[in-house]
C-alpha cells in the first residue's frame, strides 16, 4: 500500500514536471549548447545570424509554422530560429567557483575560466598514490586525453553521418 | 543541546563523590571552578555547539567545481579499481606528470583508442546537451568483461565495463546508459554523499579537538583544514591545495572520504528517487540529441536485477514504466500552445543507431 501511494506520488510530479514549466509566446526561454546558431530561417540553406552560449536568455516567439523542430526567438534585438534541443524552459546550472570563496558563474563564465581544462586533480593523484593505484591514475590521465582531443566538428560530423541532431556550435538539423 | 553541555560542565565540577546530571558517577580531587573559569568553560561549550552547528550545516552547501572535481577524480580512481582498470593502452614510459597535458599525450593507437573515441563522441555529445554542459566529460571502459556496470563520479567521469558493451544492441541503448550516468552527475547525486561524509568528519574532528573523539569514529581530516573550511562562508575544502603542501597527508584524508563514499553506494545504491531521476535525464537526453529512447526503455529490461549494485536500484519494470510515463507526459498540447521542445513525439522516427565496427575491440573473440 505504501509503495502504492509512493509510485502514485512520483507519477504525479513526473506529469507535473511535463507542464509546471510551460512558457507562453514572449516568455523567456534559456540556451542549453554551447555555440548553439541563432538562424535567419529554418531553411536548409538558411545562414546564421548570431551565436549564442549557455545560460543566455532569448524571448519566446512560438515554433516556426514550416518546421515545429525550429523555434522563432529574439535576442538582443536580433530574431531568428532556434533548434529545438538548444532550447530549455529552465536555466542551465551555475557552477561554483572557488576562486573569489566561492562565486557562482553560468556555463559560459565558468568554460571561459579554463577551470574544466585541468587534468586529473592533485589530491585525486595524491589518493591514487595512497591506495597504490599509480597505473589507474595513469589510465584515467590518458582517457581524460582522449575525450580532450576529441573536437566538437568530429562530434557533429559523426551525428549528420548517423542520423543524429548536430546540437553544439551547429544549428541543430539532422 | 543541554545535555551535551552539561556533559562538559560535569567533568569539571565537584569534590569527592557526586552523582552527575548526566549520569555518571566520578571521584574528583579538585575544587569548584570559580566563576570565571565557570564562564570560561561555558563559552568553550557554546564556541564547539556553534562549530558543530557550521559542521551539520555542510550537508547544504553547494560543493565548490574544483572540490567535486578533486573528490570525483578519488572516486573515479576507485571505480577503475573495481572495474579491473581501464581498457586502455599506456605511451610507453609514461609518467603522471608527463600525462597531465592531455592535448599533447599521444595515445598509443590501435582499437582501444578507437574504441575510447567512439565512447567519448557519443558521451560528449551528451554532455553538451546536459544542464552542466560545460563540465570536462570523459568517458572511460573498464576491463570488466564478466559484471554489466556503469558508474560515474563526481565532475563528469562516466565508466562502463566492456560486459555493457558488449550486451547494449545499438548506439542509443549505449548512449542511454552513459545518459543515465551523466544523470547521476548533473542531479549531483554522489556529490550529496560527499556532503555528508565532509559534514561528519568536520563534526568528529572538532569534537575530538575538544577532547570529545566519538568512540570508533576515524577522524580523516585535521583541524587547521576544519577551521579553514568552515571560515570559508561557501565552506569549500581545498582539498588540491592539501595536495600541494602534504601529499601523503591528502591522501590519506581523500581515502577515507572516498572510501566511505564508495561503500555507501556499494552498499546501499543511490536513493530510489535519484535511479528514477538519472532515468528522467537520461530519456530527456536521448531524445535532445535524436535517439530513439525507447531503445533504453527496452535495454533497461535487460538488466541483471538482484545481482550487485542493480540490486539496490528500483525494477526493471518500474524503471521502464517510469520511462514511458515521462515519454507519454512530454507529449505537446496544441491547446496549451507552450514551448515544447518534442516536436516530434513519440520519437518512433528516431534512430537506434546500428554500430558498424566502434565496438570491435570488446568484441572481437
Amino acid at each position: 500500500m505504501r509503495r502504492k501511494s509512493w509510485l502514485l506520488a512520483l507519477a504525479a510530479a513526473v506529469a507535473a514536471a511535463g507542464t509546471a514549466l510551460a512558457v507562453k509566446p514572449g516568455g523567456v526561454l534559456y540556451i542549453k549548447a554551447k555555440g548553439t546558431k541563432l538562424m535567419e530561417s529554418s531553411s536548409p540553406t538558411a545562414k546564421p545570424v548570431g551565436l549564442l552560449q549557455p545560460g543566455q536568455e532569448v524571448t519566446w516567439d512560438g515554433s516556426d509554422p514550416s518546421n515545429k523542430q525550429w523555434h522563432r526567438v529574439k535576442f538582443q534585438g536580433k530574431s531568428g530560429v532556434v533548434f529545438q534541443s538548444n532550447l530549455s524552459p529552465t536555466k542551465p546550472q551555475m557552477e561554483l567557483l572557488s576562486k573569489g570563496g566561492g562565486a557562482e558563474v553560468d556555463p559560459q563564465a565558468f568554460a571561459s575560466s579554463g577551470a574544466a581544462t585541468k587534468a586529473l586533480s592533485e589530491a585525486a593523484v595524491a589518493y591514487g598514490k595512497e591506495v597504490k593505484g599509480e597505473d589507474a591514475v595513469k589510465q584515467l590521465l590518458v582517457v581524460e586525453a582522449i575525450s580532450q582531443q576529441i573536437k566538437q566538428e568530429e562530434i557533429n560530423d559523426r551525428n549528420r553521418k548517423v542520423g543524429l541532431f548536430t546540437v553544439a556550435n551547429e544549428g541543430g538539423a539532422k | 543541546m543541554m545535555t551535551r553541555a552539561l556533559s562538559l560542565v560535569c567533568v569539571g565540577f565537584g569534590a569527592g563523590a557526586l552523582i552527575l546530571p548526566c549520569g555518571g558517577k566520578v571521584n574528583v580531587n579538585v575544587a569548584p571552578p570559580s566563576m570565571g573559569e565557570a564562564q570560561a568553560l561555558a563559552e568553550k561549550v557554546k564556541e564547539l555547539d556553534a562549530k558543530r552547528k557550521k559542521c551539520g550545516e555542510l550537508k547544504q552547501k553547494k560543493v565548490a567545481y574544483d572540490e567535486e572535481y578533486a573528490i570525483g577524480g578519488a572516486v573515479a580512481l576507485a571505480w577503475v579499481g573495481k572495474g579491473g582498470g581501464l581498457f586502455v593502452d599506456l605511451p610507453k614510459n609514461a609518467t603522471a606528470e608527463s600525462l597531465r597535458d592531455g592535448l599533447k599525450v599521444q595515445v598509443p593507437s590501435g582499437d582501444r583508442r578507437e574504441l575510447h573515441k567512439y565512447v567519448n563522441q557519443v558521451g560528449k555529445n551528451l554532455g553538451a546537451l546536459s544542464s552542466r554542459p560545460a563540465l570536462k566529460w570523459s568517458f572511460g571502459v573498464l576491463s570488466d568483461d564478466r559484471a554489466m556496470n556503469a558508474f560515474s563520479a563526481p565532475g563528469g567521469y562516466v565508466l562502463v565495463t566492456r560486459a555493457v558493451l558488449q550486451n547494449v544492441e545499438n548506439e542509443a541503448q549505449l548512449a542511454g546508459v552513459l545518459a543515465h550516468e551523466i544523470g547521476h552527475i548533473t542531479e549531483r547525486h554522489a556529490l550529496k554523499l560527499y556532503s555528508g561524509v565532509k559534514a561528519n568528519q568536520c563534526d568528529a574532528a572538532v569534537l575530538a579537538e575538544a577532547g570529545k573523539a566519538v568512540a570508533g569514529t576515524v577522524v580523516h581530516i585535521d583541524i587547521q583544514s576544519v577551521n579553514s573550511m568552515l571560515g570559508s562562508p561557501a565552506g569549500l575544502l581545498d582539498l588540491d591545495g592539501l595536495a600541494r603542501q602534504a601529499a601523503d597527508k591528502a591522501g590519506k584524508m581523500m581515502a577515507g572520504f572516498t572510501d566511505k563514499i564508495i561503500e555507501d553506494i556499494t552498499s546501499n545504491g543511490f536513493a530510489h528517487d535519484d535511479e528514477y531521476a538519472a532515468d528522467r535525464v537520461a530519456m530527456e537526453l536521448l531524445v535532445a540529441a535524436g535517439y530513439n529512447p525507447e531503445e533504453y526503455v527496452k535495454f533497461l529490461g535487460k538488466l541483471p536485477e538482484a545481482q550487485g549494485l542493480w540490486a539496490h536500484h528500483p525494477k526493471n519494470a518500474d524503471r521502464q514504466k517510469a520511462c514511458r510515463r515521462w515519454r507519454d507526459g512530454v507529449k505537446p498540447s496544441s491547446a496549451e500552445a507552450g514551448f515544447s521542445p518534442y516536436a516530434d513525439w513519440p520519437f518512433e522516427k528516431y534512430p537506434a543507431v546500428a554500430f558498424r565496427d566502434e565496438l570491435k575491440a570488446v568484441r572481437k573473440k
